[in-house]
This record gives C-alpha cells, structure tokens and sequence, in this order.
C-alpha cells in the first residue's frame, strides 16, 4: 500500500504521522513516503507564531469546531510531558481587545480560565474598552516540524524534496492513496477558486519580559489586520498583516512599519526590544478548509486522494483534528478496498 | 541666614534604601539627601529575589497598613510596567497560579483585589497539578531588582542624590555630617539599631534556564514556587531561621529542583543551573517604620527606620518608603533645637 503525502507543512506531517500511528500496525505494506519542495524551515508553519486560538466568529463549516477542540485538548495532553519542549509546546495566557463589547467565541471553554476583562486589566491598554483573558498554548512550528519529522523518521517514512507538477504524475508512480497537503499552492495542483493567499508578515523580537500574548481586533477590517504580539518559546512575534490576494513572499517596508508602530503603541517598552528577525508568510485561505475524499482516474486505474488544505491562519490551532478526520477518511478507504480484516479505529 | 538644606543620610542600598531615598528626596522640601551603604546592586539582598509582588503578613502591621502598602507599591509598580521604561527598570506583568493542597483557612487574601483578575482556578486548570485540591489564578507584576536598583540609582542621581559606599559600623558615625539617618540597613539594623530580634531567615534558589514557562506557580505557603523572569526562572525555596551561611548547600538545592519539578515536570529539561542564597532581614514583629531620637553625651540624632521587611520587601516597598519619606518630613517640619553645628 503506497502512500504518498504531498506537503511538508504542518498539515502534510500530522496528517502523514496520524495514519500511520494508526494503521501501520494493521497494515504491512505500508509505504508512506512524504514528497515537499520546501521543508521546515521554510514552509508558511514556519512563520506562523503558533498560537492555539480559532477565529472569532463560528466557523462555516461546524466540524472546524470539534476540529480546534480536538487539537487544543490534544496538545494539552503533551504539555505536561517531559516531550512539551520538544515538541514546542508551551502554555500561554493572555489577552484579546475590542474597542466595544463583543459576544464570547464557541472555544471559549475549550481553552482555560476564559474571562472578561476587568477594568483594572484594561488600564494596560488604555485604547481598548473590553476584551478576554484565557489561557491557551502555543505550538512553535519550526520545533513541531522538526519534532514531527523526527517521528516520522523513527518509523521509516521517507521524506522526498521534490515539486509535484500534478497529481497523475505521482499516481503513474504506482501511488494508491495521496494526501494532499499543498496549502497555499493546492491550485497548482488543481485549480480552486475558494483557495487564495492571506499574505502576513511578522517581525521576531527578543523581548523575553513578555509573557503574556496580546491580540488586538478591529473587526470590520478583518482577523490579524490589528496588532498582535505573542510570545513563543525564545522570541516573541509581532504581527498585524493581513492581505488577501497578495502572493509576495518579500518582506515590505511599510508592512514593518504597519507592525511596529502598532506594536510599540500596544506595548510602548518594545521600542527597546532587538528585531531578531523578519518573515513573510502565505496564509492558506478558504472559506472553509477542504477536507474530503476524491477519486481520479488514471489510465486504468483508481488513484484515491484525500485533501486537507485551505486552513488559513489557523493550521496550527486545527491540525491534529484535521489529521485524525484524515485518518477516519484513510480507514474508510481500507474498508472500501477489504484491506483490513476488522473495521479500523474511528476516532 | 536662610535655612541651609537639611542633610538626610539614608543608610543601605537595597530596595528598600534607594526607594526610601528617592521618595524622601521628591517630597521633602530643601534637603540633600546621600545613600550611603557597603553592598549595591548586584550585591544586595534585593538582588537574589525573584521579586514578585505577592505581599506576606507582618505581627505588627494592621492589615489595612499593610494592604495601603501593598497597593501604593503595586500601583507605582504597574505605572512603570506599562510604560517605555518597563525593559530599564525590569518590570513586568506575569500570571499564574497560587495552588494548595488543602483548602487554606482564608478563602480570599487581602490582596486579591491589588492584584489583577484575581479568581478561583476551574477544574480544567486544576489538572495540572493533580495533588492540589484548590487554586487561585491572577496577574501580577515581578520587579527583578538587578534592573530595578540601577533604574532607581539613575533617578537618584538624576535628583541630585548622591551616593557613598562606606561600611557604617554605628550610626552615630553620620554625626555631625548629617541631620537625619534613615536606617534601610535591613540585616544590618541587628547592629546598627541594636536590634536583637533581627535575625537572617536564610532562602536558598535556584535560576535556571526554562524560557518555556511563561506563568508562575507558587504552593501554599509560598515555600515551594517556580517564577518566571526576564532571563532566568527562579526556583524556591527555602525559610532557615537564624542561619547565616551565604554558601549554597547541594542537598538543599536538589531537594528544591524535586519539589518544583513535582509542580511544573518540564523542569526535568532545564539547564543552566545557578545556586543562590540570600538572607532575608527577619524580625518577628515585621517591619520597623518610626522615628527614634537617638540622644547621647548631649548630642542628638533622629532616625527613621525602615527595616525588617523579612521576604516581603520587594511587594511592599514603595508604600514602606513613603511612609518613611513622611516620617522624616514630620521631623524636618518639628522646630529646631539650635545645636551648635561643627561643620563648615
């Protein structure tokens, strides 16, 4: 059973690590090989600040939900283990700010100890009148990847840079299940109109007294166009870049600026803070993310695809339940095909 | 002729000293005011604490004192935090947890609404720490002094305060030169205000490195507890009553890591280890803030202590110093014995 996952973001390794968790054990001929043309790290997971918070409103598609829930109680789960630091893992609390009352989001029991600001809270942040205080964790992306690869390796999956021009290509190779992981670039692969970049850009400080993240929202103008800062585990990220449509992967001068004078306003003692580094990022974003099963056909044969990308700017936040929605698809197709004498695990 | 400025020493170069010394220096009219001490940042006692704002309870002070203390400290602390000077002066907001194994007696502390956002932690918070049946969760400020004191030494000298380092064996030592002492001496108020009932209550720590943790956690009492800083977390602790050693003891300082690391298990990773020890100026009644007249063979002095803060200097030194810096005000404020004058 050869199988290939195309994509070596966070996407395409959870996903590629879930099944064979999963399945190796039931199915012996398991040949999971994972083709990218870029590794950790230079995938977008790179770039990400990692922190575990869906988007405010509900999402369109209500699976998402259980999604982040099923991530954020997995991640949980490792954060207490002697594996947190490798994996990147690390618990973070902090704040959300509004200029005006806004309802609570669906996670808002999922992270821990949600509640509404007081108004000595709000003195911090004098431009703001009300907002959240939760804790959640944050996941590093280029600590998971490595720690991902690490497992997968551990269990032979082979790890191939390669571009894929197209889906037959790499059914003609004698490939019986693709995953596909493509994010951002799935419509190289085949066109998708609902797919498009979310183009950010983020500034890495060494500001090491920050311990709290911070993530300002003004709602008409859309998700992460406000200044945000958030802590990571040697660095913290500052960030307010959102552009829809932009493909650049250049960092821009007036984007720095956008992020740091919005930033040093948020938290005026980074004017001090050591830029450590400058990265641009390509959000995969859809309006909901594709997950789902799809059959080409090859010459003669049935090429069987399961698709997980559009995740916009939380890939991080959903991907294990993301992965393990995979891994149900992956088991179904066993089924279909009688590979397995039991049914597989559905989790 | 007009009043020449009233000479204030103010002996010891703590938190306690420098702070006493800048407030007394912004509100006392026409005084030079000098800060005189042996030991300065980095080697203060200040210097070894993790410096969080979590106040404990001092015999003598009435709660209401004691809570005017800690908010005045925790509001000019707060000030400084959210402004640019905050990286400077080594100040910042941290959250956390205070957990217990056995619900304590008082529900809530007297403190609980200095601090910001303090609560009940939830169940689901409470899973970290399996042995623990109850939890409070809140935000407070960490104030590391080896930032803090140089911070305050620049406004100091920015106020004209100047600044001696001499080994004072008696107080009497700063008369005639000076008018008023003020005795910030901490430990070393057991000699130089004669006080036998202070003595050392020794804290062994650890800093190690562990830039994962972001929250800090303390166990009941406060004897155990992990803090995050700017460039370290600091692990603790130890309360040895009476023991003057400076030296860090090995089964001290592992049996500290075992018992954080039952807190916080990730410690396991840490690296970097550094052993500290700091001697914390107990006195059982707490903190010693009046004035006293010194008088001998004729000649008088007046001092105003400030002494004895034991492990809560850094929580409540500002409202400490200002209330000392009033003390001293009321002096100068009282008339004038003419005493004749041997300075030039």
């Amino acid at each position: 059973m050869r199988v290939v996952v195309i994509g070596a973001g966070v996407i395409g390794l959870s996903s590629a690590l879930c099944i064979h968790e999963r399945y190796h054990s039931v199915l012996p001929s398991l040949d999971m090989r994972v083709y990218a043309d870029r590794f950790t790290p230079l995938t977008n997971t790179d770039v990400a600040a990692g922190l575990c918070q869906p988007y405010l409103l509900d999402p369109k598609n209500p699976q998402e939900a259980d999604w982040n829930q099923k991530t954020f109680d997995y991640l949980l789960s490792h954060v207490h283990s002697p594996n947190a630091a490798n994996m990147g893992l690390a618990l973070v609390s902090g704040y959300n700010l509004f200029h005006e009352p806004i309802p609570d989001p669906c996670w808002k029991n999922t992270v821990l100890g949600f509640r509404t600001l007081t108004p000595r809270d709000l003195d911090v942040f004098p431009d703001y009148s009300y907002g959240w205080f939760n804790t959640s964790l944050i996941v590093e992306g280029r600590r998971y990847l490595q720690w991902l690869t690490e497992r997968l390796t551990e269990r032979g999956v082979k790890f191939f840079q390669k571009k894929v021009e197209s889906f037959e290509e790499v059914a003609r190779g004698g490939v019986d299940i693709i995953i596909n992981c493509t994010g951002v670039w799935a419509g190289s692969l085949q066109p998708d109109p609902l797919l498009q970049p979310g183009r950010g850009q983020i500034i890495k400080v060494d500001a090491p007294w920050m311990k709290h993240f911070i993530i300002t929202h003004e709602p008409e103008k859309g998700i992460y166009k406000s200044p945000y800062i958030i802590p990571g585990i040697q660095t913290v990220t500052l960030g307010g870049i959102f552009q829809l449509g932009n493909w650049s992967e250049v960092n821009n001068t007036r984007d720095h600026n956008t992020i740091w004078e919005g930033c040093c306003r948020l938290v005026p003692t980074l004017k001090d803070a050591k830029i450590v580094a400058e990265l641009t990022g390509l959000r995969p974003v859809r309006s909901q993310i594709r997950l789902e099963r799809e059959q080409l056909r090859f010459a003669s044969s049935n090429t069987e695809v399961i698709h997980n990308y559009g995740h916009g700017g939380y890939g991080l936040t959903i991907h294990w339940g993301c992965a393990l929605e995979v891994a149900n698809l992956f088991g179904k197709i066993l089924e279909e095909r009688k590979l397995l004498s039991t049914p597989p695990p559905h989790l | 002729r007009p009043m020449d400025p009233v000479r204030i020493a103010v002996v010891g170069a703590g938190v306690v000293g420098l702070s006493t010394a800048l407030c007394v220096s912004e509100l006392v009219p026409r005084c030079s005011v000098t800060v005189i001490s042996d030991k300065f940042t980095p080697e203060t006692t200040s210097d070894v604490a993790a410096g969080m704002l979590i106040p404990h309870v001092y015999p003598d002070t009435p709660i209401p004192t004691l809570k005017r203390w800690f908010r005045e400290t925790f509001d000019h602390l707060f000030a400084i935090a959210n402004s640019a000077e905050a990286e400077d002066a080594g100040v910042h907001l941290v959250s956390g947890w205070q957990i217990f194994r056995s619900v304590p007696p008082e529900e809530v502390p007297f403190w609980a609404d200095v601090v910001l956002g303090f609560r009940k932690m939830t169940e689901a918070e409470l899973k970290k720490f399996p042995q623990h049946v109850l939890g409070h969760a809140f935000t407070t400020l960490k104030c590391e002094s080896p930032a803090y004191l140089p911070w305050l030494e620049k406004r100091l000298k920015a106020s004209g305060v100047l600044i001696l380092t001499r080994c004072i064996g008696d107080l009497w030592e700063l008369h005639p030169s000076f008018d008023i002492v003020v005795n910030c001496s901490g430990l070393g108020s057991r000699q130089l205000a004669r006080d036998s009932e202070m003595f050392p209550m020794r804290g062994q720590l650890l800093a190690i490195q562990a830039p994962w943790l972001k929250h800090f956690i303390r166990d009941g009492s406060g004897l155990t507890y992990v803090y995050p800083g700017v460039s370290n977390v600091i692990l603790g602790g130890t309360r040895q009553k009476g023991d003057w050693d400076v030296s860090p003891d090995a089964d001290i300082s592992r049996d500290i890591f075992s018992r954080c690391c039952a807190l916080e298990p990730s410690l396991h990773r840490a690296h970097n280890v550094r052993e500290k020890v700091g001697l914390r100026p107990f006195r059982p009644a707490g903190v010693r803030l009046q004035m006293e007249l010194l008088a001998q063979d004729g000649r008088r002095l007046p001092v105003v202590h400030n002494y004895g803060h034991g492990s809560g200097g850094i929580s409540v030194h500002w409202g400490t110093a200002l209330e000392a810096a009033r003390l001293v005000n009321e002096c100068v404020q009282a008339p004038r014995t003419p005493t004749p004058k041997s300075n030039l």
